[in-house]
């Protein structure tokens, strides 16, 4: 039984040296696989992806980030021929040191009439395209790749940013099967482990020795460098991975790349020899504090000359907190509009941005909270990591993009603010700042996390009243109110499109010809938007064998699931809660009775986390129908998915059971 | 007393200059008609040309737009793109708000410059220097003032002074200057419906546009292009990119291309040459040969792009392409024409204007288009060969480039020559299925379908789908009107030799009928709903164009569920209009077995603005007879 262990033990050890993952070294079964064993709907996928991230020293330079890349990629078919350009960004400010790129090689292999060739790239096929005033990239595709081509990628990034680590992709959108990570750092810098993903992590630590030829000066006032050799040890990060399978895009997904696989490292200090330790952010605690300190972070908060004589007098007119929050928030977004540009920190300085009118995001709710503050109130900004950032995974300067406002008010209730949105409401934030949690700083640097997802759920409600003329044509009025996020995206997309282009979207949507139509609200924040349509259809009723068969409600009939698929690994992200409600009340025809109609349904999700209900019956010569759906969670973490999914499913088949009203016998 | 004297003075002068400049770019100005559907308004749009030599030319731009709300903002871009032989020399950009204080501006410094390569490029030497503005209030008005020095004279500026819909034009302006007296041609297009001055001379032109109302995007209909004024003026003498050249029409010009752009560069390594002798050595006639070669040609290469410089318009060497094995259009349609020639096959080079259906203008030589296809001359009717695509069948163009006056370029001179068209009843589908209706209200179905011309190009991507996403496909796309649709089994069929794709299925669908007390209702038409009605005008005003006709017919054999019996089936329904036909019949097989026919025809056309009104109401009654459905009672 021993021998049996032993010998499996060399089996798995010998398919696993088979292969040979040196550059250059691409065998022949490589090139005559036909499909990814695992997956065999792959179009490419990676064979070999090997990086190498370690510390290079010399006494004049200094410590400096050597990152060696390997690439061995397979192309099973043409639809897989995309893999085979490549696109190496690096970092070349205008000014100030960059990285550089060298050792670049890149070559083809097929296999032609059972013999492996070789292609090699040219120098001159390698493109440097400078992107922008810091980015560079180097573009290069693999020469004569066929189906079933190997190709192989080297090259090197050379950087003099020591102290951040790039993450590490474990998760590509094509399968990978080898993965070798390898990551040295020496002693003095000292980074925290970060993972994230739905795939598990093989890592493996240790240490090493490694000797330098050290410089140093005995004392300050010395003029020549000192060397010696000094012994230091190396924490080694491995993480191997076989058969990692190929990240795939679903919908209400928000932002794919959380989910993605990904190893990163933080430095949390660095200490030299003779030298102090240097202390870098760590906790959130730390981060947010460290930004707090940033010039153009919290000097911005203690500004308040340029704007103090401006303040509306309405201040005056109310004690209370929230009142005056709105006040002043009104009073912001009148003054600077966003230029769409990010940060936490201010672009152009607050007080430029107030006398210019324009700001990113820091610049305008930064000056929010310095007004917020000078009014009183206990007002301070909220650290946010936009939707389409992600979710950081572990405590970074970087991991936050972007800033709000928060009011508390002595009761110990707050709302969040965001007056880069012209359409924004108390505590209604735009989308792209919904995710997840944002970190709250205050005057002392002190910080915590406030949920950004609002409690109060999109609201969408329909009041339909209609009768039926004796050509069955149905004409009536839909009264429609749009509340908390559903307003602000309606004014956000509506509201600067003419009347008559918002009238034949709706005809176009509803299917109906519109007769009159009013918004109301359209600028007054405060209040729902409501639109009111007077309109006529032809198409409503059916008329099989003398009988008339009506949807219930009408054109507002769900009549897709949106979720098809049979399974889901990710949460369905709705942003926030919602709540679609609708009323539809239509009249009896004369002459006609109802026969049937649906009966009543009400079901839940597990947890109270949705729920619709759904009525329909007669009252007096009308027919009322109520309609409820609603999700209070923004986010149905995938365990849910198939109760969502057959939720929805009952929801569209009850929806779409008719109405069937007869002839009365006279 | 004295002493102030001047000041004063100077004052009073600087006031008055600053109110005439203040007035100047006041949004108040603005006629209420310019304003009417305008979300921005060109105040003044003034193009300087000056045509130093053959190879120097100054363009020289000043735009003043007055943007009159938030999606005005598209009118008035600041940017300005420049390459290796065009420099920018002059760039600013000044806002003033409504009542013409300048609030805002921007010196060449002040613009960010980036890359322009687009997403399909690998590599370009494109660039461009811009602003993003962002707007504070509304009405806002921008002067944005540009020049830009080139040696490339091959594409002189053409004067569209109407430039797309919701603007309107108060002024704009178009000098061109050609000081030496450089021969030149050029062509005025739909100046009739708009006023327009104009000054002509041996040496000078010049065009000025006034009070120009703004026009109204309408769906369905024909290009800006073929309503809103034109300008093109060419060089007889020109320089592109390092090359000169010289042409007065298409047949010169093909010369030229042939001679300075193709010659040359279609020589191919011996190796190849042989391969490809060897490959078509049992090919009987010209088109089975062509076949093996444009197929050869697939199977080794890909579409990669690279422009720089005169690589912009000249195609890479055939000989590069065969050792690296991918090309852009030019090249790779170049590297077929060599590979033909090997197989003693004479096609050629030809440019054509690719995906919006649009002409090169016969009547007008310069440079135009933005695609390369091959053309092969054939006795009967010519072959065309896309050369970008690895899967497109051979001798099929699909709606990429069909249908349009292209430049054939033949070495003893260009040729227009339109390519292959796919009208009406080309485009053809045909379903074919047996539905089985459940007794709780699910069906089953086996379906075959066929598809031909333009119908076979919208399917033909489906074979490089997964099965997982073609299934996707089906349920979210193809079909996602049918709710718990379920795909058992699906088998596709490329026939790139026929140019005939096929799809059979066999499908589940759960809930399809509604049951009702003894009464079973279900839409008839399971497989292929079109109930697209085109939007509603409440005037139109530009004309109706359909710009792709098709045919498909729809053979269903309905069998009900048991305990049930089939009453009485509906009535034949037919419609036939200018637009298309419309047909529907129900046909009794047995107790419990009835057919369903449908034929829909559409046809392609340009059809005038008041016919659009009858074509919305015939989509109108197609829609409603789609969704037809019948009731069946229980026995």
């Amino acid at each position: 039984m021993k021998k049996f262990t032993i010998l499996l033990l060399l089996l798995s050890q010998f398919s696993l040296f088979a292969q040979d993952f040196k550059f250059g070294k691409v065998s022949k079964e490589e090139l005559q696989e036909q499909f990814y064993p695992l997956d065999s709907s792959a179009n490419a996928a990676y064979l070999y992806k090997y990086k190498k991230v370690s510390y290079n020293y010399s006494g004049e330079e200094g410590w400096e980030q050597v990152t060696e890349v390997i690439e061995r990629i397979k192309i099973y078919n043409k639809e897989g021929l995309n893999e085979a350009t490549k696109q190496i960004a690096y970092y070349k400010p205008e000014s100030g040191t960059n990285e550089s790129i060298s050792g670049l090689k890149a070559i083809t292999y097929n296999l032609e009439n059972g013999k492996i060739t070789k292609k090699k790239l040219s120098k001159k096929e390698v493109f440097d395209e400078k992107r922008n005033k810091s980015w560079s990239i180097k573009k290069l595709t693999f020469p004569a790749v066929k189906e079933g081509a190997v190709l192989e990628l080297k090259y090197k990034v050379s950087s003099p940013y020591s102290q951040s680590i790039e993450s590490v992709i474990l998760q590509e959108d094509i399968p990978v099967k080898k993965i070798d990570i390898h990551i040295r750092i020496p002693q003095y810098f000292v980074f925290k482990k970060y993972s994230k993903g739905y795939l598990p992590i093989s890592l493996k630590e240790t240490k090493e020795n490694r000797t330098i030829n050290y410089s140093y000066r005995e004392n300050d006032r010395d003029i020549t460098l000192k060397n010696r050799d000094i012994t230091l040890f190396e924490n080694i990060y491995k993480i191997e991975e076989d058969y990692t399978p190929a990240l795939k895009q679903e919908d209400f997904v928000g932002n794919i790349n959380n989910y993605r696989s990904t190893f990163s490292l933080e430095l949390s200090h660095k200490k030299f020899p003779n030298s102090a330790l240097q202390p870098y952010a760590r906790t959130w605690e730390d981060v947010s504090k460290k930004i707090h300190e940033y010039p153009s972070f919290g000097n911005e908060l203690n500004k308040s000359s340029y704007y103090k004589n401006d303040l509306p007098a309405s201040l005056q007119t109310t004690n209370n907190e929230f009142e005056k929050a709105a006040i002043i928030f009104q009073f912001v977004k009148s003054k600077v509009k966003w230029n769409n540009n990010k940060g936490k920190y201010t672009e152009f300085g607050v007080k430029k941005a107030y006398k210019e009118g324009v700001g990113n995001v820091a610049d305008i709710n930064l000056m929010l909270i310095s007004m917020l503050r000078f009014v009183g109130l206990n007002a301070n900004p909220v650290l946010v990591s936009t939707r389409a950032k992600g979710v950081p995974i572990y405590p970074t300067l970087e991991g936050f993009n972007y800033v709000i406002a928060m009011v508390e008010s002595t009761s110990g209730n707050y709302v969040l603010l965001d007056a880069t949105e012209v359409y924004s409401t108390p505590s209604i934030l735009p989308v792209r700042a919904l995710n997840w949690n944002g970190r709250k700083v205050t005057k002392d640097g002190n910080s915590s996390w406030v949920k950004l997802t609002s409690s109060k759920h999109a609201l969408e409600e329909n009041m339909v009243m209609v009768k039926i003329s004796d050509d069955m044509i149905v004409e009536g009025l839909i009264r429609t109110k749009y509340n908390n996020l559903n307003a602000l995206n309606y004014r956000n997309n509506n509201n600067h499109v003419t009347e008559e282009n918002l009238i034949t979207k709706l005809e176009e949507k509803y299917k109906f010809e519109i007769e009159d139509y009013k918004v109301a609200n359209k600028k007054i924040l405060g209040k729902p938007i409501v639109r009111s349509v007077k309109f006529i259809s032809e198409d409503l009723i059916e008329e099989i064998n003398g009988k008339l068969y009506i949807e219930p409600i009408l054109f507002l009939t769900a009549k897709t699931n949106p979720f098809k698929l049979k399974e889901r690994k990710f949460p369905v992200d709705f942003t926030t809660p919602w709540k679609d409600r609708n009323t539809v009340s239509i009249q009896i025809p004369e002459g006609y009775k109802v026969e049937s109609l649906p009966e009543t349904l009400a079901i839940g999700l597990p947890g109270d986390l949705g729920v619709f209900k759904y009525q329909v019956k007669q009252v007096g010569n009308k027919i009322k129908t109520i309609s409820v759906l609603q999700f209070n969670q923004a986010i149905i973490s995938p365990e849910y998915y198939s109760a969502l999914k057959g939720f929805y499913s009952e929801l569209v088949k009850k929806q779409s059971e008719k109405i069937v009203l007869v002839k009365e016998k006279i | 007393m004295f002493k102030n004297c001047l000041p004063l003075i100077f004052l009073l002068f600087f006031s008055i200059l600053c109110f005439s400049q203040k007035t100047k770019y006041s949004s108040f100005l603005i006629s209420s008609e310019l304003k009417e559907d305008a979300n921005a308004v060109v105040r003044n749009s003034d193009i300087e040309i000056t045509i130093e030599d053959v190879d120097k030319m100054i363009v020289s731009k000043t735009k003043i737009v007055t943007v009159l709300n938030k999606l005005g903002n598209a009118d008035a871009r600041i940017s300005e793109s420049y390459d290796n032989d065009t420099k920018i020399t002059n760039l600013s950009a000044i806002i003033y708000d409504a009542l013409g204080n300048q609030i805002k501006k921007y010196k060449e410094r002040d613009f960010l410059d980036v890359s322009a390569v687009s997403g399909g490029t690998l590599y370009s030497d494109s660039r461009v220097k811009y602003i993003n503005y962002t707007p504070i209030t509304y009405p806002y008005t921008l002067v944005f003032k540009s020049e830009y020095k080139t040696s490339t004279t091959g594409f002189i500026p053409w004067w569209f002074p109407v430039n797309g819909y919701y603007v309107s034009v108060e002024k704009s302006t178009y000098t061109l200057k050609n000081p030496k007296g450089i021969s030149w041609r050029k062509k005025e297009t739909n100046f009739t419906d708009f006023n327009i001055e104009k000054n002509d001379s041996e040496t000078a032109l010049k065009y000025v546009l006034k009070n120009q109302k703004a026009y109204e995007y309408e769906n369905s209909s024909v290009s800006p292009r073929v309503i809103l004024p034109i300008v093109k003026v060419a060089l007889n003498k020109f320089y592109l990119k390092g090359v000169y050249g010289e042409a007065t029409n298409w047949e010169e010009f093909g010369k030229w291309m042939h001679k300075s752009l193709l010659q040359g560069r279609d020589v191919i390594d011996e190796v190849t040459k042989v391969k490809v002798l060897d490959l078509v050595k049992d090919a009987k006639n010209l088109e089975e040969k062509a076949k093996i070669v444009y197929q050869f040609m697939q199977n080794k290469t890909r579409y990669i792009s690279v422009q720089v410089g005169i690589g912009g318009w000249e195609p890479i060497a055939a000989r590069q392409v065969d050792k690296v094995g991918y090309g852009d259009c030019k090249g790779l349609t170049n590297y077929t024409k060599a590979l033909l020639d090997i197989v003693g096959i004479t096609s050629y080079y030809t440019v054509v204007y690719a995906d919006e259906k649009r002409n090169l203008d016969k009547d007008f030589s310069s440079i135009q288009g933005n695609h390369v296809i091959l053309n092969i001359p054939n006795k009967e009717k010519d072959i065309w060969l896309e050369c970008t695509s690895q899967t497109m069948p051979f001798g099929f163009l699909g709606d990429f480039t069909d249908d349009r006056d292209v430049l054939v370029v033949m070495p003893q001179g260009g040729v227009i020559k339109r390519t292959t068209t796919y009208k009406d009843i080309e485009n053809f589908q045909k379903t074919d299925a047996t539905v089985q209706l459940k007794i709780d209200g699910s069906l089953t179905s086996t379906l075959k379908r066929v598809s031909k011309g333009l119908q076979y190009d919208d399917k033909q991507g489906f074979v490089s789908l997964t099965e997982e996403d073609l299934i996707k496909r089906y349920k979210s796309n193809v079909w996602s009107y049918n709710n718990n649709l379920d795909v058992n089994s699906v088998a596709i069929k490329n026939d790139k030799e026929n140019v005939i794709f096929t799809e059979d299925l066999n499908m589940s669908i759960k809930n399809y009928a509604a049951i009702n007390q003894g009464e079973y209702l279900f839409r008839v038409n399971v497989f292929n709903r079109v109930v697209y009605v085109p939007k509603r005008y409440r005037t139109r005003k530009l004309p109706l164009k359909i710009s792709q006709g098709y045919k498909d017919i729809d053979d269903l054999i309905i069998k009900i569920p048991e305990g049930y019996s089939l009453s009485n089936l509906p009535e034949t329904k037919e419609l036939s209009t200018k637009f298309g036909a419309y047909k529907i019949t129900f046909t009794k097989v047995d107790e419990t077995t009835f057919k369903y026919h449908k034929i829909m025809v559409i046809k392609e056309g340009v059809y005038s603005k008041e016919d659009y009104k009858l074509y919305r109401s015939f989509r109108r009654s197609v829609a409603k007879y789609e969704n037809l459905r019948i009731a069946i009672i229980k026995k």
